[in-house]
C-alpha cells in the first residue's frame, strides 16, 4: 500500500449576464500532480438547427449541448479564481475521491471513496498502465487486467472523453476529464445540477 | 501574469502597490480566457532594456502597438520616447521595499523623474 491520493473538485457557477446560458467552472486537484490545478470550463452551445423544416410552422428549439474547455495551470490559479468571485460565484460543492494506491508491476491501481459534502457516494477504481503513453495501444491489456478483478461487471467501452484521443499521447488532463465525468454522474444521481 | 487594481489607501506609500499572480499555464490559455468571458482589449510589445539592482527591476523601453500580419521589426512605436518603469515583486506586507525604490528614484532624479501614477486620473 502506498500513499493515499486525493482528488478534489470545486464547482463554480457564473451568472448569465449577457452571455448565453450559465458557464460552470470546475477546479480539480490530483495528489499525483501536486503542483497543478486542472480547470474544466463547461460552456453551453446551442446545436445548429438542421437545414430543413422551413415548411412547417413549428419552430424547433435546438438542444443545448455543452462544450468543455480545459486548462492545466499551477496552484496559483485557485487564487485567480477567487479574484473572479464577483462573476463566478462558488457553489461550495466539493467532491473528493480518497483512498489507497497500489502498484503491481507496471500497473497502478488507485481506489477512491467518493465523498460529496461529507456524504459517501460510491467507489472509483482507477487503473493505470505506466509504460504506455497511448490509450489505443494498451486498451485491450487494461481491459484484461480489469476483467481479472471485476469479471463480467467490467465495462469495456471506451470512456466518452477518451474516445477522440485514443491515438494521441495520454496526458494527466485526460485522467481529470474521466474523473470529471464520474463526479458528474455522482452529482446527477444525487439530484444536484 | 495577473495584475490587480492599485490598492487603495496608499497615499502615504512612495510607490503604487498591486497584487500580482504569476501563473504557469498550458498552451491553450487564450481560448480558455475567451470562453471564461474575458475580452481581448489590446496587445502591445515593449522593446528595450531590463536593468536590475538587487531585487529592483528597471525597464527602459519603447512601446509598440501589435498589429496582425506585421513582423516585430515593422511595427511603428506608439511614441518616440522611452518609458522607465521600476518594479519589485515581493510578498504581501513588505512595504519597506518602497523606501529602496524611492532612494533609487532620488539618485536618478535629474535624468528621470520617477513618480507614482494614479491611473484613474489619466485621460
Amino acid at each position: 500500500m502506498k500513499n493515499c491520493k486525493t482528488i478534489f473538485i470545486l464547482i463554480f457557477v457564473t451568472g448569465t449576464g449577457n452571455q448565453v446560458g450559465q458557464r460552470t467552472l470546475h477546479i480539480l486537484h490530483n495528489s499525483e500532480y501536486p503542483a497543478s490545478s486542472f480547470a474544466l470550463l463547461e460552456v453551453p452551445v446551442n446545436a445548429a438547427a438542421s437545414g430543413a423544416a422551413s415548411n412547417t410552422n413549428q419552430s424547433s428549439t435546438p438542444a443545448p449541448t455543452v462544450k468543455t474547455v480545459s486548462l492545466v495551470a499551477d496552484n496559483l490559479f485557485d487564487l485567480l479564481v477567487l479574484k473572479m468571485a464577483p462573476v463566478y460565484t462558488s457553489k461550495k460543492i466539493k467532491i473528493e475521491a480518497k483512498g489507497p494506491r497500489f502498484e503491481l508491476g507496471d500497473f497502478v491501481v488507485k481506489l477512491g471513496s467518493v465523498v460529496m459534502s461529507q456524504n459517501f457516494k460510491g467507489i472509483l477504481v482507477e487503473v493505470e498502465y505506466r509504460p504506455c503513453i497511448m490509450a489505443d495501444a494498451c486498451w485491450d491489456l487494461l481491459m484484461e487486467f480489469v476483467q481479472g478483478i471485476f469479471g463480467h461487471n467490467a465495462v469495456s467501452s471506451v470512456p466518452r472523453t477518451l474516445q477522440p484521443r485514443m491515438k494521441e499521447v495520454y496526458t494527466p488532463l485526460d485522467t481529470m476529464h474521466q474523473y470529471m465525468d464520474q463526479f458528474s454522474a455522482f452529482r446527477k444521481a444525487a439530484g444536484i445540477r | 501574469m495577473f495584475m490587480g487594481q492599485p490598492e487603495l489607501g496608499d497615499k502615504n506609500r512612495p510607490t503604487m502597490v498591486r497584487s500580482v499572480l504569476d501563473i504557469s499555464v498550458g498552451s491553450d490559455i487564450v481560448e480558455f480566457l475567451k470562453e471564461l468571458g474575458c475580452r481581448r482589449e489590446f496587445d502591445f510589445i515593449t522593446k528595450g532594456f531590463i536593468f536590475r539592482k538587487g531585487r529592483l527591476k528597471i525597464i527602459v523601453g519603447k512601446l509598440y502597438r501589435s498589429e496582425a500580419g506585421k513582423a516585430p521589426h515593422e511595427l511603428e512605436p506608439v511614441s518616440g520616447s522611452h518609458y522607465v518603469e521600476m518594479s519589485v515583486v515581493t510578498p504581501t506586507g513588505q512595504d519597506i521595499v518602497g523606501e529602496d525604490m524611492r532612494n533609487l528614484a532620488e539618485q536618478i532624479k535629474p535624468l528621470v523623474n520617477l513618480d507614482k501614477v494614479d491611473h484613474r486620473r489619466l485621460p
